[in-house]
């Protein structure tokens, strides 16, 4: 037996578990083999020396201190205990579902023509003469236009009207108060496609009509209203709807010189915008925001 | 045996007799508290370790698959609590600050002992300690429930999931190493 051979049988041997020829192979050499000796009694006052360890009584407080730490959870151990209670499981198609359902609910919470809070009471109070805010919802309600072009130009009765913010034509001329600029009339176009969005906007330019693009469908065309009938000539080469139907009669505004009309195109992420980029003069345009200010020329 | 009756307790505990968890902390407290203290060798530390495992049984007792192999369960469960604690402080430095010149227990007076030899007795016991505990994880963890937890090696097979023959040369070479730790005390 070589001397490097004999330590891997030192455990065995020390648990009287070798063979008998092991046995014997291993206790030859150790009787001539002066190291292996040593280091077999090394090994051996090592074990005497571990097996001595006393081991310790544990702390009488232990067992009371499992009884605090159970009764104290923590908001995740709660949670997850109560996940395990509900015995809680979910296939991914009825994760899916519920993902979907809480989309539309949002959607259609969002779109609701209920009366929504209105979103910038302090803030509007608080402006100063000429501020410019940029609010981060438009003040006009989407579902506006939408309701009236299923409705051949008349509002339901069972829709809330735009109440939340009043019409420029409505708006006391001594109000000095800064108030939301409304659209005079709300426009729906529904098909149209990108030549004809580029020529749209292209003639209005050309009449000095201001442009004011809220979002990627969204405009407010401002136009005298002297050019109501020019407007509403635009609007007849498409397929639109027109709200409130007052404003069909060129008679509409008289009260005003500028009239201003919320202009809502197909959703299209990119067309919009390509249409306007596309013509230099219309490249500032990109840069304004639907505001919230004091308007006196929109006054009569 | 007492260990014989964990079975039994398990089975009632499950039932919901709470009196029997309590039971079962008192029949296993001391090899799990000491085997604690064998990682972290800090009282105070190794009591919250204890408690923190026994607080895991109490609430995953329901993934034990067999109330007869409560004992392994419980030593697993145990072992992967110690390593991630151990870790955790080691990460923090906290083995760091502890000196072998540092002792962590004042001495113990048992009758007829003088000051001197139950000092050089409770150094010897610290010296070791402090050897087993610098070993690898690995050898570490096979002398603690060899040689101080006192498990067979079927246990040891079992709850390491290694078969006997591996555990057997594990703690072989274990021993040898702390052997070497130990030379100059020898």
């Amino acid at each position: 037996m070589q001397c490097t051979e004999t330590q891997t049988l030192f455990t065995d041997f020390a648990d009287n578990t070798l063979g008998r020829e092991e046995l014997h192979a291993l206790t030859d050499h150790l009787l001539g083999c002066p190291t292996c000796a040593l280091e077999w009694r090394e090994f051996q006052q090592t074990l005497n020396l571990v097996h001595s360890l006393e081991t310790h009584a544990p702390p009488a407080d232990l067992l009371p201190g499992i009884h605090a730490k159970l009764a104290h959870k923590g908001v995740f151990d709660r949670a997850w205990a109560l996940v395990e209670t509900l015995n809680f499981s979910l296939s991914i198609p009825a994760a899916a579902a519920i993902f979907t359902i809480a989309m539309l609910a949002g959607f259609l919470l969002k779109t609701s023509p209920l009366e929504q809070p209105n979103i910038f009471p302090s803030r509007s109070a608080q402006l100063q003469q000429g501020e410019v805010l940029t609010p981060r919802r438009l003040p006009i309600a989407q579902n506006a236009m939408f309701a009236v072009s299923h409705n051949g130009g008349q509002q339901g009765g069972d829709l809330v009207p735009l109440n939340r913010t009043a019409l420029a034509t409505q708006l006391a001329p001594e109000n000095d108060a800064p108030h939301l600029l409304s659209p005079d009339m709300h426009v729906l176009i529904e098909h149209i496609d990108h030549d004809s969005q580029v020529l749209l906007f292209r003639e209005m330019l050309d009449r000095n009509w201001q442009i004011h693009r809220i979002s990627t469908a969204l405009f407010l065309i401002h136009f005298p209203q002297a050019e109501l009938e020019n407007f509403h000539e635009l609007l007849g080469r498409h397929h639109s709807a027109l709200m409130p139907a007052a404003a069909a009669e060129i008679e509409f505004g008289r009260d005003k010189q500028i009239l201003t009309a919320a202009l809502r195109l197909p959703s299209s992420p990119f067309f919009p915008r390509r249409a306007l980029s596309w013509d230099r003069r219309a490249a500032p345009l990109l840069r304004s925001r639907f505001f919230l200010t004091r308007s006196p020329t929109h006054r009569a | 045996m007492p260990y014989q009756e964990a079975p039994e307790l398990v089975r009632a505990f499950r039932q919901g007799d709470h009196q029997a968890f309590n039971r079962l902390v008192t029949l296993y407290q001391r090899k799990i508290y000491n085997l604690a203290l064998g990682y972290v060798k800090q009282e105070d530390e190794a009591k919250d370790l204890a408690q923190d495992i026994f607080v895991t049984v109490y609430r995953q007792i329901d993934k034990l698959k067999e109330e007869s192999k409560f004992g392994a369960w419980l030593y697993q469960l145990a072992l992967n609590h110690c390593r991630n604690r151990y870790q955790k402080l080691r990460r923090r430095g906290f083995f760091s600050n502890q000196s072998l010149d540092d002792p962590e227990t004042g001495l113990n007076l048992s009758s007829g002992a003088t000051p001197e030899k139950e000092y050089e007795r409770e150094n010897t016991a610290r010296l070791v300690r402090e050897a087993i505990a610098s070993l690898a994880p690995a050898e570490k963890e096979v002398i603690l429930l060899r040689d101080l937890q006192e498990l067979s090696y079927e246990e040891i097979s079992e709850i390491l999931d290694l078969p006997m023959g591996t555990v057997k040369s594990k703690l072989n070479r274990a021993r040898l190493a702390l052997k070497n730790r130990l030379k100059h005390y020898l």
